[in-house]
C-alpha cells in the first residue's frame, strides 16, 4: 500500500516540481508592485521551448548533447531516494544518503563538462566558479544528514525521516533545529543558485555563475536543464520542510495536503527573500558557505554531545 | 525548554561576534548575551523578588547590558571606527575555529562534576562564551573589540559561576562587575587618548617604543 503512495507522490513531484518556480517569481513580482506572470508559466516555458530546435556548436562534443540527460537522470534518480510527505523513498538502503548527495553532484559534473566542452571563456569562467562555490557546500550538507543520522540513528534518507515523522523533537533537540534549518536554506539557496548567492535573472555575463553554463544550450536541451532546475529546487525543499513533521496519526492524505502547503509556503518565503535580499559580492559567498557549515557542523556537535 | 533556546542563543550570539565585522552590532550582541544570562540565573536558581540576590542579578544585568554597551557605542562615535578592517585572523577562518572551540568545550566539560538538573550544553556554551572573548582578545587589532572580548569572557565565567555554585555566586559576580566597569571606564578614555595621539586604535601599531 505505501509503495502505490510512494510512486503516486513520486509522480506528482515530476508534475508539480516547476510550480515552485511558478511560486518564487509570483512573490517576487508581487514584492516589485507588479502582478507577475501566472503561475503556470515555467510550464508555458518548458513547452515552449520543447517545442523549438536545437543549435550546436561545431565545437561541441557528444559531451553537450548528452549532459542534461545525465542531469535530468541523476536528479530523477536522487528523487527516488527521496522520502517525500512523510512515506518512505522508492528506493532505499542503509547508507544510501551519501549517494543521494553524489548523484546530484555527478549530474552537476557533467554540466560543467559541458560547459568546458563550448569552449567559451565564459562558460569556462562560470564552470570554475559552479565547482567552487558548490565544493563548499557539500560540507555543510554532509554534516546536516550525518548529524541527523546521528539523531535517528538510520543511515538512509528514509529511515531518517520516518523517524522524524514518527516521533516528536525533545526539549533538547528543538533549539539545534535553528541551526540545521538555517544551513540547509543557505544550502537550498546556494545549489539552486538563488539570489544571495547567484541571481537566476541577470544576464550579465561577468556576473553570473549557473547562468552562464547553460548560454549554448536551446531548445529542448534547455528544456530539460530548466526542469532539472525545478526538480532540485523541488529536492532540496522537500529534505528542509520534511523536518516539521505533522502529529503522527492523521490521515495520509490530510498528510500530503499539509506538507504541499509547507513547500508552497517555503517557496514564497524563498520568494521574500529574493526580493528583500541584494546579491553578496562574490569574494563574500564562500563566507555564507563557511557560516552554512558552520551551523551543520554546531548542529552535529550539539547531537552527538 | 526554555533553558535550552537560550543556550542556543549565547551560541548564536559568539557565532556573531565571530563572523560579524561591523563593530556597533557586536555591542548589540554582548549586551544581548548579558540578558540571556540573567534569564538563565533568573530560571536555573528559581529566586524569589525579596532576595538580595535578585537585585544582585538585576543590578549587573543593567550594568553589562546597558551602561557598558552604551559606553562603547560612545567611544566607536567618537573615535568614528564603524568596522573591524584588517583582522589578525579571517572572519572565514574565526568561523572555523569557534566550531573547533565549541566541540572542545562540549568535550571538555565532560570531565567536570556538575550539579544534578544542569544542562551540560548551558555548560559547554558558558565556556565557549569564554573561548570566544579569549579569541576576540587575541584575533582582533581594533582595542574595542577586544574590550567586547573582555566583556564577553566576563560574561563566560560568570555563567561557568552560576551554574556550578548555584545563586550564591552573585556575590562573586559582583566583584568581577566592578573590575569590568573600571576596565572598560579606563578602555574607553584610554582609546580616546590613542585616538587622539595617533589617529587610530589598532594596537598592533602600538608595539614599537619611540622616545
Amino acid at each position: 500500500m505505501t509503495v502505490y503512495f510512494s510512486s503516486a507522490v513520486f509522480l506528482l513531484s515530476l508534475f508539480l516540481s516547476p510550480l515552485i518556480r511558478g511560486v518564487i517569481n509570483r512573490v517576487k513580482a508581487w514584492f516589485g508592485g507588479r502582478k507577475g506572470p501566472s503561475l503556470l508559466q515555467p510550464y508555458y516555458d518548458l513547452f515552449r521551448l520543447l517545442k523549438k530546435g536545437s543549435v550546436y556548436s561545431k565545437t561541441t562534443t557528444w559531451i553537450f548533447k548528452a549532459a542534461p540527460l545525465i542531469n535530468l537522470g541523476a536528479a530523477v534518480t536522487a528523487l527516488l531516494f527521496l522520502p517525500s510527505f512523510g512515506l518512505p523513498s522508492i528506493i532505499n538502503f542503509e547508507g544510501d544518503l551519501v549517494l543521494f548527495v553524489y548523484l546530484l553532484a555527478s549530474g552537476r559534473f557533467f554540466m560543467i563538462l559541458s560547459a568546458l566542452d563550448t569552449g567559451s571563456s565564459f562558460e569556462g569562467m562560470g564552470a570554475s566558479r559552479e565547482t567552487f562555490y558548490s565544493a563548499l557546500t557539500e560540507p555543510a550538507l554532509l554534516f546536516a544528514l550525518a548529524g541527523l543520522s546521528a539523531f535517528t540513528g538510520s543511515l538512509s534518507l528514509s529511515g531518517i525521516y520516518s523517524m522524524i515523522s514518527k516521533s516528536a523533537y525533545s526539549a533538547e533537540i528543538i533549539p539545534a533545529l535553528v541551526f540545521i534549518v538555517f544551513s540547509l536554506l543557505i544550502i537550498f539557496l546556494a545549489e539552486n543558485s538563488r539570489i544571495p548567492v547567484d541571481d537566476p535573472q541577470t544576464h550579465l555575463e561577468l556576473t553570473m555563475i549557473h547562468e552562464v553554463m547553460i548560454l549554448d544550450n536551446s531548445g529542448p536541451d534547455l528544456a530539460i536543464i530548466e526542469y532539472t532546475g525545478s526538480l532540485k529546487l523541488w529536492i532540496f525543499g522537500i529534505l528542509l520542510t520534511s523536518l516539521f513533521p505533522v502529529f503522527p496519526g492523521i490521515p495520509q492524505y490530510l498528510a500530503i495536503i499539509y506538507y504541499l502547503l509547507l513547500l508552497f509556503l517555503f517557496s514564497s518565503f524563498i520568494g521574500v527573500i529574493e526580493s528583500v535580499m541584494a546579491r553578496l559580492k562574490m569574494i563574500q559567498i564562500p563566507r555564507l558557505l563557511v557560516i552554512a557549515s558552520a551551523f551543520s557542523a554546531l548542529w552535529f556537535i550539539w547531537i552527538v554531545r | 525548554m526554555f533553558i535550552h533556546i537560550m543556550t542556543a542563543l549565547l551560541i548564536l550570539t559568539n557565532f556573531y561576534m565571530l563572523g560579524s565585522s561591523r563593530l556597533s552590532p557586536i555591542i548589540t550582541a554582548v549586551s544581548a548575551q548579558a540578558v540571556i544570562l540573567a534569564a538563565v540565573t533568573v530560571i536555573s536558581t528559581d529566586l524569589s523578588f525579596v532576595s538580595p540576590e535578585f537585585y544582585l542579578i538585576a543590578a549587573s544585568l543593567v550594568i553589562k547590558s546597558v551602561v557598558l554597551p552604551v559606553m562603547l557605542k560612545k567611544a566607536l562615535v567618537r573615535t568614528g571606527i564603524r568596522r573591524e578592517i584588517t583582522p589578525v585572523i579571517g572572519y572565514s577562518l574565526s568561523l572555523l575555529t569557534g566550531v573547533l572551540l565549541f566541540l572542545v568545550s562540549v568535550k571538555g566539560i565532560k570531565m567536570l562534576p556538575f550539579p544534578e538538573g544542569v544542562f551540560n550544553m548551558t555548560v559547554s556554551a558558558s565556556v565557549f562564551t569564554f573561548f570566544t572573548g579569549l579569541f576576540l582578545i587575541v584575533g582582533r587589532v581594533k582595542a574595542i573589540t577586544q574590550t567586547i572580548g573582555y566583556l564577553s569572557m566576563e560574561n563566560g565565567i560568570y555563567l561557568f559561576g552560576t551554574l556550578s555554585a548555584g545563586g550564591s555566586s552573585a556575590i562573586v559576580e559582583l566583584g568581577i562587575l566592578l573590575d569590568l566597569f573600571v576596565g572598560v571606564f579606563i578602555m574607553g578614555i584610554v582609546i580616546l587618548k590613542i585616538k587622539r595621539e595617533f589617529d587610530h586604535i589598532d594596537t598592533d601599531e602600538l608595539a614599537v617604543l619611540r622616545d
